[in-house]
Parts: C-alpha cells; sequence; structure tokens
C-alpha cells in the first residue's frame, strides 16, 4: 500500500496552478497552508511537483478556491 | 481542534507517566544491579546517557504540548504538523525503508559474528528474527486492515 503510494506520489506528475491562483488572491503558502489544515512544506512541494496531494487534499484545495479537483490540478500526464 | 487539545492532554500524561518510570528504574537499578567488569565505567555511562535522553526528549514534548494546549495559534500549527499528510508519507517511507535497511544489516552481522563469537551470533541472529517476525506479523495485519 505504502510502496504503491509513494510510487504513485513519484510516477504521476501532476501539475497543479496553485501558485497562479495563491497570485490572484495574494496568498501566501502558509496561509493557504494553514486554511487547509497542512504545512507550508507541502503546499510547496505540491506547487512544485515533488508530491502529489491526496484527494482529499486536492479536493479541499479545490473547495478553497471554489473550483473543480480538474481545475486546480492537471492530471492529463497521468492519462494513459 | 478541541479534540486534538485532548489528544496531547493524553499524550502529556503518557509523556509525564513515561518520564517518572524510566527516573525511578534507573535509580533502582543503580542501586540495586551495578554493571561489574572491565566496561562498568562505561555501560553505566552509557545507561545513564540513554535514560537521561530520552527524559530529555520526552520533557520536551510535555513542554511543547504544554505550550500549545494554552495557544490556538501554537496548537492550530502542532495539529497542522502532526496530521499533515506528507510528513506522514515521509515517516511511513522512512520507517519502512529503515526496518528492512535494519534486516539486512543485522542478518551480514550475524553471517560475520558467527566466525568470531558465539554469544554475539546468537544474539544477533534473535534480534535478526525477532525484528523480520515484527516485520511480517505487521504486513499481515495491514494487509487484512486495507
Amino acid at each position: 500500500m505504502l510502496r504503491m503510494q509513494s510510487k504513485l506520489v513519484m510516477e504521476v506528475c501532476v501539475r497543479t496552478n496553485l501558485p497562479a491562483l495563491r497570485r490572484q488572491r495574494k496568498l501566501s503558502q502558509e496561509e493557504l497552508a494553514q486554511a487547509v489544515g497542512v504545512t507550508r512544506q507541502t503546499i510547496t512541494s505540491i506547487e512544485v511537483g515533488k508530491y502529489t496531494a491526496s484527494l482529499p487534499l486536492a479536493y479541499k484545495l479545490a473547495r478553497y478556491f471554489g473550483m473543480t479537483i480538474e481545475e486546480v490540478f492537471d492530471f492529463s500526464d497521468g492519462e494513459g | 481542534m478541541e479534540e486534538f487539545a485532548k489528544t496531547l492532554r493524553a499524550k502529556q500524561m503518557w509523556l509525564s507517566g513515561g518520564m517518572l518510570t524510566i527516573v525511578a528504574v534507573a535509580v533502582v537499578t543503580r542501586l540495586v544491579v551495578r554493571p561489574a567488569g572491565r566496561w562498568a565505567d562505561f555501560i553505566a555511562g552509557f545507561q545513564v546517557g540513554v535514560a537521561l535522553g530520552v527524559v530529555g526528549f520526552m520533557a520536551f514534548h510535555v513542554v511543547r504540548y504544554s505550550l500549545a494546549r494554552r495557544d490556538p495559534v501554537r496548537l492550530q500549527r502542532l495539529q497542522a504538523a502532526a496530521r499533515d499528510e506528507r510528513t506522514l508519507l515521509i515517516h511511513q517511507s522512512a520507517g519502512s525503508t529503515g526496518v528492512a535497511v535494519v534486516v539486512f544489516a543485522f542478518a551480514g552481522a550475524t553471517v560475520v559474528a558467527g566466525n568470531f563469537n558465539a554469544t554475539v551470533f546468537f544474539t544477533l541472529m534473535a534480534a535478526t528474527v525477532f525484528v523480520g517476525l515484527v516485520v511480517v506479523a505487521f504486513k499481515v495485519y495491514y494487509a487484512h486492515r486495507y
């Protein structure tokens, strides 16, 4: 389970427009992290593509910006 | 948030109990059993060092949790850090990789020790088997859980 999860995290490259969304709303990484209940480092890792957010976190982030998950994250690279 | 504060309180109590137990065990063992032989001083020093280190670590967390329970901002930060999914993934990955490395290192050390000392050989063998069994037990447990 964990190995599979780690592998998925490494293999699935999910692009995100979180930085742009944050800039639009003049939000810092720290503020966004606090709003969705994670650390600033997690937001940084998601933004640079080092870490893929879990479905609940992706949902929280999307809901925070009033968007759908697909509008915040681009999964097109992971589609077969 | 209140739920997390309660969890911290419970952790604080466990840690405080653990600190008292360690101090009591350390004092009693120092009074009753004293290491003897060539390495007695080193062993005694190591025992005291480990006890102090563990108690210090526990005391640090007791203070940290106590401060967090009094300050909502600290509490929120601590909660985010404790439940952060990336941090949990890092801990899980480091733990499973670390245990795998330890098992292989112990197995190698057991083979080498067999050529020199039977006591060390059997001690390492027991440790290797124990760690291996623990890993297998957890794998079976989590395979049924998920």
